[in-house]
């Protein structure tokens, strides 16, 4: 092995070490490693954390084997840890609230799960969030899975049993108008979704055309399911439609896979 | 010299050195002269002056300006003078303070240089921000800070303006409000929205977000939201040495009364605190909506990343408030 070669490689296992720890073995499962991030300062009886993984360690197994790391390692009243699929997004994240720097929202985009415990309620759980714009428990996007969990649960936003761990924030707009798009493309080993093209370019009226087209294009590139040894096919019908009903941030999002999302965009359903 | 880490863990050691003013690059300049990378690498050699026959290098000082001086005959008092950046934080100069008696000062920031020194945490100064409390500190009340004086006079002025120059009974602000149904029942609360609005100084303010009540419900679902919004000061949010700051300039109360907005009181706002800016913030007190949802129901499109003053912008654009 050339000596130069040797010295990338030694100072590049050494950054793994460095930067990710080690992963861990938890009983049967071999627990990713991962990196600290922000810790919240106050919080003496709660455990309010961030942490990132490397994008393809985003899978049940390991999150769940995880989890069982975490809940040993950071033992409290209240845990909530928070994981990004980015090391800059779990040293910078800060809860997106009503107001916000712009940075902030691609930082939040990255977390893409949460482990969160709670002794005295009784609950332990993990959540998986394609969209880290919609942490929430309530979001028709994530999947809670309740601890202890040995069994390979299904997620809501799966194909072909690989759950959808990552897309980009879908957001109200006029521009796209409305019309439909079928878009085909191939799940990679590595999670993600390559030779995404237009199935059927004329579809839709010139208007909406280019604008649905785009926007469907863009967002199934952002895709990201979890590993697997196998290329998977996909075909996705993309509708959008503006509408006169009012959605909670003007839009109500909705996947049907393996085959369909349908967005539709109105009025804002104004806050309680 | 020995180095550590935040936790305590040994980093690295340089022999026959002393640490006498850390840097804003993460490194630091020993009483030799040398100067260190933040991983002990010596990456520069400052000139130190010679010291009178007879007299051991007094190394450098530093003053209280950001420049290090090395005193170079004693008995005719000459100086030599050194430009050095500053770190931020506590301790960034031997002896806690640049005259060394042993108190440790904040430097908040280097304005173009020139840092900033500030009593820590209970003094006359700027909280450090790391405890929730329950202060919520007038917009140019509190102790007196680089910049918190000359924005409360911004914003009352900003205020008055908006008031009594009629923008928000403006024909364009009318058909902005009136025709969109989203924002229509809120055209006739603008007014008395402005009057009651309460500014606070974002930085000195160390109630929790959750007191503040400067969340939405929505957030309540989010796991650890709840926790997180209970431990984290509002103080907390604006500073940008030891907290997260990274661009808001205000915070409007979402929880009633709905009155509060929290200003950063830092020197950007010098610039960006307009009319608009009170707009924008009761906006978001009237309707409960977030950023994001406020830009779409005013313009239809995506607020995306872009900064989001561009709200504040828009509403003057549409004769809300004065450009």
């Amino acid at each position: 092995m050339p000596k130069l070669f040797r010295v990338v490689l030694r100072s590049a296992l050494t950054s793994l070490v460095f930067f990710y720890g080690t992963s861990h073995s938890y009983g049967n499962c071999e627990a990713p490693a991962y990196r600290e991030g922000r810790r919240v300062p106050n919080s003496a009886s709660y455990v309010l954390l961030n942490i990132s993984l490397r994008p393809e360690n985003f899978a049940r197994e390991k999150l769940i084997c995880l989890a069982s790391v975490l809940k040993e390692k950071y033992q409290g009243p209240v845990a909530a840890i928070k994981i990004f699929n980015s090391d800059e997004a779990a040293l910078n994240y800060v809860s997106l609230g009503n107001e916000y720097a712009n940075s902030a929202v691609l930082w939040a985009s990255k977390l893409h799960a949460i482990y969160y415990s709670n002794i005295e309620r009784h609950e332990e759980y993990l959540l998986l969030i394609p969209d880290g714009l919609s942490p929430s428990l309530d979001s028709p996007f994530n999947t809670r899975i309740d601890l202890p969990e040995k069994r390979k649960l299904q997620c809501k936003l799966q194909i072909r049993d690989r759950c959808l761990i990552e897309f980009d924030h879908i957001s109200a707009s006029k521009e796209y108008g409305s019309g439909a798009v079928t878009l085909t493309g191939q799940i990679m080993p590595d999670g993600t979704v390559s030779e995404v093209v237009v199935a059927d370019p004329d579809a839709n009226p010139l208007s909406s055309r280019i604008a649905v087209a785009e926007f469907a294009t863009r967002n199934l590139r952002s895709w990201r399911f979890e590993p697997s040894l196998t290329k998977d096919e996909i075909r996705i019908l993309y509708s959008v439609k503006q509408v006169d009903a009012p959605f909670e941030e003007g839009v109500d999002v909705r996947f049907s896979l393996p085959d369909r999302v349908d967005v539709q965009i109105g009025p804002v359903q104004m806050p309680k | 010299m020995y180095a550590f880490t935040s936790s305590g863990t040994l980093l690295w050691t340089v022999p026959n050195d002393t640490p006498q003013i850390a840097t804003s690059d993460g490194g630091v300049i020993g009483s030799s002269g040398v100067e260190y990378d933040q991983y002990g690498n010596a990456d520069g050699q400052t000139e130190i002056p010679s010291p009178s026959p007879g007299q051991s290098s007094p190394g450098w000082w530093p003053n209280w300006s950001g420049m290090s001086y090395s005193v170079t005959n004693s008995s005719n008092v000459q100086y030599e003078y050194l430009f050095s950046n500053l770190a931020t934080g506590y301790a960034s100069v031997a002896g806690a303070n640049p005259s060394g008696t042993g108190t440790a000062l904040l430097n908040i920031e280097t304005d173009e240089g020139i840092p900033q020194w500030r009593y820590p945490l209970g003094s006359r100064d700027v909280p450090a921000c790391l405890l929730v409390g329950a202060n919520k500190v007038e917009l140019g009340l509190g102790v007196r800070t680089p910049y918190n004086e000359e924005i409360a006079l911004l914003y009352e002025e900003a205020k008055a303006s908006l008031l009594s120059r009629g923008y928000l009974a403006s024909l364009g602000c009318k058909a902005l409000f009136t025709q969109n149904p989203n924002l229509a029942p809120f055209f006739n609360q603008l007014t008395s929205a402005i009057s009651n609005q309460k500014a606070y100084d974002g930085l000195q303010s160390n109630i929790s977000k959750y007191d503040a009540g400067v969340w939405a419900q929505q957030f309540l679902t989010i796991p650890g939201e709840l926790e997180e919004l209970r431990v984290t000061p509002v103080c907390w949010e604006f500073n940008r040495i030891l907290g997260p700051w990274t661009g808001i300039l205000a915070m409007a109360q979402f929880q009633p009364p709905k009155t509060d907005v929290y200003i950063w009181t830092g020197k950007e706002n010098l610039s960006l605190l307009k009319q608009s800016t009170l707009l924008h913030e009761a906006l978001h007190s009237l309707t409960g909506m977030g950023d994001a949802t406020l830009y779409f129901v005013l313009t239809g499109k995506p607020l995306g990343r872009q900064p989001t003053h561009v709200i504040s912008t828009f509403l003057a654009n549409n004769g809300c408030a004065a450009n």
